[in-house]
């Protein structure tokens, strides 16, 4: 989804999503307002006493589950311009999910309501929560899948190919804890790639 | 259940969903039917072309992962009756997903699905929002309990969520579903049994 600047929250909601109910969409975006997360900002945290949703306009995000030893075990990472997150609070505290900036982000943020609250009374927003946290569920099975039926360097080129625009943001420590991957072992395989060439890609800037 | 009796599939919707849209119960009457499945049978693979929808009334079910050399790596067990498993096609066939029976199972398998359906009846997105929440759940909670807790609380996790359905479970498969090596599960449970805490 292209995304142009100066933001119109409007517009962007029309793209984002199925419907094209205009009331519904003005409603929604009477309750939205665009923000600046810097790195390191929580977007949510358990305790939370709201559900929360967020559409990513730029940036990246993570959303993971703290070990007691403070290591960050990373669900999934989130880059995608106009990519929608809209977790219940139980949702949020039931796991115990965290969501927080990698970099600086833009997001629009809804204030004071949520999709789920507001489709009691515009039930056309029942389709749009579905279709939106369906890519949620199904990243995590496939996160999962790459766990169960992949070698260490599969794992690897699966990461590459579904988080490329982003692969040099994410710190390489990070980067094998996700995958599974002791970082030493990383650190073969990319050096393998490389020597492989064209399999690891010059950075791409996010715009 | 009375096996005399024909199942009163529009009762079980009109409760299910607690609605009193007849066309609706109608129409969902209609895609469904009770089946009885022995252990063992699957219920969905990877290569569906719709989405695959089921209502569990008996019995133990899980859906899992295949690795290459045929393990078996669980996502979820289901058993309270009751339990709808509503999978969106991208949710078997983007991750690989299976679902087989793990004892007899009662079932209604309903095709097309809900997520056929509801562009002709808009409530049923609703149900399928709350219909997903107890998957969403369990695939997180595991989630955090393998991240969190260590390996005898994951067992007694395992103990209070699955208490009813121990039996139906190899010791293998719940070592490999907890991330616990079999001997390890092993001495877990003798430590249990000496503190009189293993109920299985």
């Amino acid at each position: 989804m292209k995304i142009e600047k100066p933001y119109d929250i409007s517009k962007i909601l029309h793209d984002l999503f199925i419907s094209d109910d205009e009331e519904m969409i003005s409603a929604v975006a009477s309750h939205c307002h665009i923000v600046t997360k810097e790195k390191g900002d929580t977007i949510w945290a358990p305790g939370a006493t709201e559900d929360s949703t967020t559409i990513l306009l730029d940036g990246v995000v993570k959303t993971f589950i703290l070990s007691p030893d403070g290591t960050e075990n990373t669900l999934t990472f989130w880059f995608k311009p106009g990519t929608f997150i809209c977790p219940t609070k139980e949702m949020i505290n039931i796991p115990e999910i965290w969501c927080v900036a990698l970099t600086q982000c833009t997001l629009i943020e809804m204030v004071g309501t949520s999709p789920y609250k507001m489709a009691e009374d515009i039930p056309v927003l029942w389709k749009e929560i579905v279709l939106g946290t369906l890519p949620f569920a199904v990243r995590i099975m496939e996160k999962a899948r790459v766990g169960y039926t992949m070698e260490a360097k599969d794992r690897y080129l699966w990461f590459l190919d579904t988080f490329r625009p982003i692969a040099n943001i994410i710190p390489q420590n990070e980067i094998a804890l996700y995958l599974g991957i002791q970082p030493q072992s990383l650190s073969r395989i990319r050096a393998g790639l490389a020597e492989e060439q064209g399999v690891t890609p010059p950075p791409r800037k996010i715009t | 259940m009375d096996n005399k009796q024909p199942f009163d599939l529009h009762g079980f919707f009109r409760n299910y969903l607690m609605t009193d849209n007849e066309a609706l119960i109608d129409r969902l009457a209609e895609c469904s039917r009770l089946v009885k499945r022995k252990k063992g049978e699957i219920l969905f693979s990877p290569g569906v072309t719709c989405s695959s929808t089921i209502f569990l009334l008996e019995g133990v079910i899980k859906t899992y992962i295949r690795s290459p050399d045929g393990t078996e790596n669980t996502l979820a067990f289901m058993f309270r009756p009751g339990t709808c498993v509503a999978m969106h096609e991208d949710m078997i066939n983007i991750p690989k997903t299976w679902c087989k029976t793990m004892s007899p199972c009662t079932l209604i398998e309903m095709s097309p699905g809900p997520y056929e359906l509801a562009d002709e009846f808009p409530e049923l997105w609703k149900h399928l929002v709350t219909g997903w929440r107890p998957f969403y759940y369990g695939m997180m909670d595991k989630l955090r309990v393998g991240y969190t807790l260590t390996a005898k609380e994951r067992y007694l996790w395992f103990l209070d969520k699955y208490a009813p359905i121990i039996d139906y479970v190899p010791q293998a498969e719940i070592a490999r579903f907890l991330g616990i090596k079999p001997q390890s599960l092993s001495r877990i449970r003798n430590e249990l049994a000496e503190e009189g805490r293993d109920r299985s």
